[in-house]
């Protein structure tokens, strides 16, 4: 892979949510999903085969230790290229960084299987296309606040809401406004999130990045986004009336 | 349910089984007569005499004498404890790996122990607690299996605090053994401990127990299916800051579960 420190932003985003993971590698790219601890949040990522400058594998599931993948790829530069080679025989992966020498780190892989959860077919009234870094700053202005975060869509704009015992804050997204790529509204919809997850979530967003967001009527939320070449989508369950 | 309990004076074998339920889990204070040995970055000795010791669920450990603010004699939190009861004394050993310091605490005599259940409502642990995984079952029964039915948090029996205690879609008694890290021979025991109490109540065949963790040591693994006990893979949640008990609002979280 071109850019192993773009590649660490998806390691460091997953991580945060996710203690380990099974990747599920075959012929046309790697595919993995898994749902947190608690149940409430989803994430799975695919990457084709096309992702890779080079790209030779045949079917296997490779079980990671994310908190220990997140250290080694911590450790790549800005020109090193990423190779990922399966060492079938000592049973460990290795990630090697390429630039001016050949820095190599091998992980043990876990017994793990892959995972029976995916990405659910829902359907969703709204999608919103918006600016990575807008959103990402919406976030950070509500966690001011408060520990959960209202994302509103009507069909004339988009809104972060959230509001603390005294204080309050609002994103309002116009439908015109620089930030909207588009915004497509059949049904007006308002869902309430933690923004811990929302803010682990878009983590490895960088400026330039596409969000898209899938929102309804308390539904959870499905993000989807691109870093190099790797396409990561989240699902977030709502926060209900207790 | 209380949140403090206490034994004064104790014999050593209450003193051992005192410890053993709630070491690790609650805040235990001793008032005790010792001798503490420290090594690491320099090396100490302090003579014997009467102590406050602090032992906390993270790992922090406190030797206070009856002057000053500052503890004598400290652990920060992380540190492992171990222990045992060696000859009429009970000897803690606290200790940091890195830089690798080790505080043995040699007591001879426990006036007074006592342990606390400290509620905190602002979460301030690091990792996932036994808690917080007992809330996670609670909120989302099928986590453990179909059908399970949780009943009950920390069951007081006579010989120790079953962490949850619920029923299965058969309608037998499930008893759960709740470890944020990796399981022991010693949470197997206490597991078999509280199922074969369970098994005198209500007979053989209608008791089932399961120890609930991210993993088991070999020993415990071995120990598990000796006894026809089970085990179920559980981590605990996530990062302090995630905790969902944190809702003083009326909104809580639901599961993907339900979509998926």
């Amino acid at each position: 892979m071109e850019s192993a420190k773009e590649f660490k932003k998806v390691v460091d985003t997953v991580s945060t949510l996710l203690d380990e993971i099974c990747f599920e590698v075959d012929e046309e790219g790697i595919k993995a999903s898994a749902m947190d601890p608690s149940h409430v949040a989803l994430v799975s990522l695919e990457i084709p085969k096309l992702a890779f400058e080079e790209y030779e594998a045949d079917n296997h599931d490779i079980g990671i230790d994310l908190e220990a993948f997140k250290k080694v790829m911590n450790r790549a530069k800005s020109k090193d290229k990423l190779i990922l080679e399966l060492d079938e025989e000592r049973n460990k992966l290795n990630v090697i960084f390429e630039n001016t020498g050949k820095r190599k780190f091998s992980l043990a892989l876990l017994d793990l299987s892959a995972s029976s959860v995916k990405v659910p077919d829902i359907e969703y009234p709204n999608v919103i296309m918006i600016k990575g870094d807008a959103f990402k700053e919406a976030l950070k202005d509500a966690s001011l606040f408060s520990d959960y975060v209202v994302l509103k869509a009507d069909e004339n704009k988009f809104v972060v809401h959230a509001k603390g015992d005294l204080n309050e804050n609002e994103a309002i997204f116009e439908k015109d406004c620089s930030a909207i790529i588009s915004l497509e509204v059949k049904e007006e919809a308002k869902s309430a999130f933690n923004l811990d997850y929302l803010i682990d979530m878009v983590k490895g967003v960088s400026s330039g990045d596409i969000i898209k967001i899938y929102l309804g009527n308390d539904m959870p939320v499905k993000l989807e986004y691109s870093i190099a070449g790797v396409n990561l989508t989240f699902l977030l369950a709502p926060r209900i009336e207790g | 349910m209380g949140n403090t309990f206490y034994i004064t004076n104790p014999t050593n074998e209450d003193l051992n089984n005192f410890i053993n339920l709630y070491i690790e889990r609650y805040i235990l204070i001793l008032l005790a007569r010792c001798k503490v040995f420290y090594e690491g970055r320099a090396k100490s000795q302090l003579e014997e005499g009467d102590r406050l010791i602090i032992i906390k669920p993270d790992g922090t450990f406190l030797i206070h004498k009856d002057k000053k603010r500052e503890p004598v004699n400290w652990q920060p939190p992380g540190s492992k404890i171990f222990w045992s009861i060696e000859r009429d004394c009970l000897i803690l050993n606290s200790i940091r790996r890195k830089p690798r310091e080790e505080l043995k605490v040699v007591i001879s005599r426990v006036y007074h122990a006592c342990a606390f259940k400290c509620e905190d409502y602002e979460e301030l642990n690091l990792t996932g607690s036994e808690s917080e995984m007992a809330e996670m079952i609670f909120k989302n029964p099928n986590l453990i299996e179909e059908g399970f039915i949780p009943i009950s948090r920390e069951y007081q029996i006579p010989t120790g605090i079953i962490d949850i205690l619920g029923k299965d879609k058969d309608n037998r008694w499930v008893i759960l053994e709740l470890k944020r890290r990796r399981a022991d021979l010693q949470a197997i025991s206490q597991l078999k401990r509280y199922v074969e109490y369970f098994k005198n109540k209500y007979g053989e065949y209608r008791v089932r127990g399961i120890l609930v963790a991210p993993s088991l040591t070999i020993g415990a693994e071995k120990l598990l299916k000796e006894e026809n006990l089970e085990f179920k893979k559980l981590n605990p949640p996530k990062g302090g800051k995630r905790n969902l008990n944190h809702n003083v609002k009326s909104k809580k979280t639901a599961v993907l579960d339900e979509w998926l």
